[in-house]
């Protein structure tokens, strides 16, 4: 079965370019524009996979990642942040609140497909 | 998606983006004694995206601006940055510059705007250190690939399947897929009535059943037909965004201090009327800015508060839309437009007219009052252009003004360009269809009230007032027509402020018409604005007010006019 992925992103651009890099790599893609739509659409998705932008309206990526984490189902779910990779700020605040780890933007699709496997095969063998 | 797709939907993006900086930034100006940290955020977030996107599709330039812009938000963020009318100022160009630099990306023309440079120097100066790596031309390059897993990954929860998907709320349709489906739905309430008309005389038995199916098929025709023309209606927020900054620019360059207020903005307009009334409602508030609104001496004088009041306001009304700009300033001088109208031979010197009368002068070609002509309105470009435009969308405009409380001009615009109501009219064997809103009344003269051929052409006197008379069996050469007015009628319709007749032989229905285009298989014919399918399946020509007038003055000189 495929494995998915949920993308949250308020640039339509952006989440799009995810999701085509995604969808070629054979995951099965759900997205989102905003934290708290979200973490509304998660409750009935549980994904594999979360890759989230930080700057976002209604709720930041952080945020929604500190939510992931206290939320009894999901609290599991590996969570990617996507990111500028200048930004180390950001960076530590979001390992802080439980991250799996990092995607610099502007991103490399191979190198997106790389991490999200990893992420996706570490999460399979235990 | 592939590259062209993901291409236009940055730029739409973008453009959003870009909007919102702009409308962000205007507010935090209105606002900057106590600066609200909320739209400094938005503005960041903007810049953000915006900069991320750019370097991902490869946009250098853009993201070098976006990141010089994002350098000095973090700082107005945290307070480091002090929010002034000058640094509004830099950011607001640099905004544009960010627009002119996503018209040449999405245009693909080379060359970069040339305050590109002095934007980024300015941005820079007000930051210490920027962190990117920016090159000479103003690009950045942001290293791409990066990526890194923090620590050991959380254990999975259970594995469940996707059941649904997040669901999005718009959709974005191409417009002509739009008419193609106005089009198909207009053809279902032509056939309705053309049924309708059959079922007339149908054998007796089967009548009542057919007429049930037909009222049903009215019924969801129509029902159809509303659903299909309310996607092409937009809120006319886009319209209203523009005006913000407008405004301020002007008042800017006059010295003056007005606060524009908008209201119902969510008022929804035909896709088409939106085009076609930026240009008309820009005039209205150049106009409002620049012979309204006084200096803030002259209102402080004038026991006025210094900050002059422009309001813009939406609102629909049956099927109108209606748009008001109203302004606190001087209001119309009304001896100066009498004057001057005196001096250009509309007004003779001892003429008793209305207040409405003389106001409504200032819609008429070449009328400026203007001491002096001003930058931006006032160059040969006036309010009888803003009349014409709004008229060749079916809609009126009217005045009314205080003398030192203000001017309000009011617009009244139909509700879709689609559809209109129609009055259908015989001349010979022909049918024509009028807009219902271009009628004042029809009368069938008595013979003394049309007294025959003047020099200028021939008139009918309605109520003491000689009109102009257009035959329009004239106008196109239609044999055998009603010749004799007195055995036809005189439509009365309003052009440029004035009552012209026009002679038709009956009156025949009243019903919406489809309006259909004829330019893609006629060239354009003077006086006609297109065609629609009537109900006994017959095409019949709508007409142009303003077209015939052209046609009949350029047919016999000066018939037309006076």
């Amino acid at each position: 079965m495929k494995s998915t992925v949920f993308v949250v992103e308020d640039s339509r651009t952006m989440r799009s370019l995810v999701r085509d890099v995604l969808e070629s790599g054979g995951y099965e893609v759900r997205e989102s524009a905003d934290g708290r739509q979200a973490l509304d659409a998660l409750h009935s998705i549980s994904p594999d996979l979360v890759i989230t932008d930080i700057n976002m309206p209604e709720m930041d990526g952080i945020t929604l990642l500190r939510e992931i984490r206290k939320h009894p189902a999901l609290g599991r779910t590996p969570v990617l942040i996507l990111t500028t990779s200048t930004d180390d700020e950001v960076k530590a605040s979001a390992r802080a609140a439980g991250a799996t780890g990092w995607i610099g933007k502007p991103f490399d699709p191979d190198r997106l497909c790389q991490v999200v496997a990893h992420v996706l095969a570490r999460r399979t063998e235990r | 998606m592939s590259h062209d797709a993901t291409l236009e939907m940055f730029f739409e993006e973008a453009a959003d983006l870009v909007r919102d900086c702009e409308a962000a930034l205007l507010r935090l100006e209105q606002a900057s004694s106590e600066p609200d940290p909320g739209l400094v955020n938005r503005i960041f977030r903007n810049v953000h995206t915006l900069k991320g996107s750019s370097a991902m599709l490869g946009f250098d330039r853009l993201a070098g601006v976006a990141h010089a812009l994002e350098d000095v938000l973090v700082r107005m963020r945290k307070g480091e940055q002090a929010i002034t009318p000058l640094l509004v100022d830099t950011l607001l160009a640099s905004v544009d510059v960010l627009r002119r630099l996503l018209e040449r990306a999405r245009q693909g023309s080379a060359g970069e705007p040339e305050d590109l440079e002095a934007t980024l120097t300015t941005l820079r100066a007000l930051t210490v250190g920027a962190a990117a790596h920016v090159g000479g031309n103003g690009s950045v390059t942001i290293p791409a690939g990066g990526a890194g897993l923090f620590g050991p990954t959380p254990d999975e929860g259970e594995g469940q399947d996707p059941d649904r998907s997040a669901e999005a709320t718009t959709v974005r349709v191409s417009i002509e897929k739009v008419d193609s489906l106005v089009n198909l739905v207009g053809e279902i309430v032509i056939t309705q009535s053309m049924i309708d008309r059959l079922v007339a005389d149908l054998a007796p038995d089967r009548v009542a059943q057919l007429e049930q199916a037909v009222a049903q098929m009215d019924r969801h025709a129509r029902e159809l037909h509303e659903r299909v023309m309310a996607v092409r209606m937009l809120p006319i927020r886009t319209v209203f965004s523009r005006c913000q900054r407008l405004v301020r620019d002007l008042a800017h360059a006059q010295g003056k201090q007005v606060v524009l207020e908008t209201s119902g903005e969510d008022t929804e307009v035909d896709k088409g009327v939106i085009e076609q009334i930026a240009d008309p409602l820009t005039h209205l508030l150049r106009n409002a800015i620049d012979h309204g609104i006084e200096t803030p001496e002259a209102r402080r004088l004038a026991g006025k508060p210094e900050v002059g009041s422009l309001r813009l306001r939406a609102y629909q009304e049956g099927g109108n839309i209606h748009l008001e700009v109203a302004d606190d300033g001087r209001g119309l001088d009304r001896e100066r437009i009498a004057r001057k109208a005196v001096q250009v031979g509309l007004l003779t010197a001892d003429a008793r007219a209305t207040d409405d009368e003389i106001f409504g002068l200032i819609f008429r070609p070449g009328f400026s009052t203007a001491e002096t002509v001003s930058q931006v309105s006032g160059r040969g470009v006036g309010l009888d252009v803003v009349r014409r435009n709004i008229e060749t969308l079916g809609g009126s405009v009217t005045v009314h003004t205080e003398p030192a409380r203000g001017t309000t001009f009011h617009i009244r615009l139909p509700l879709t360009l689609a559809i209109l109501d129609g009055q259908s009219l015989r001349v010979g064997s022909q049918t024509y269809v009028l807009p219902l809103t271009a009628i004042v009344e029809s009368v069938r003269p008595r013979p003394e009230q049309v007294p025959g051929a003047l020099t200028d052409g021939e008139v009918v006197v309605i109520r003491g007032r000689a009109l102009p008379m257009i035959r329009l069996h004239h106008l196109f050469d239609i044999v055998p027509a009603v010749e004799d007015p007195a055995q036809g009628i005189v439509v009365l319709v309003e052009h440029e402020g004035r009552d012209v007749a026009l002679l038709v032989d009956e009156l025949l229905g009243q019903q919406p018409v489809v309006i259909k285009g004829l330019e893609a298989n006629f060239q354009k014919v003077a006086g006609v604005a297109g065609a629609t399918i009537l109900s006994d399946g017959g095409v019949a020509l709508i007409l142009d007010v303003p077209g015939l007038v052209a046609l009949s003055r350029a047919r016999s000189g000066n018939g037309g006019g006076r």
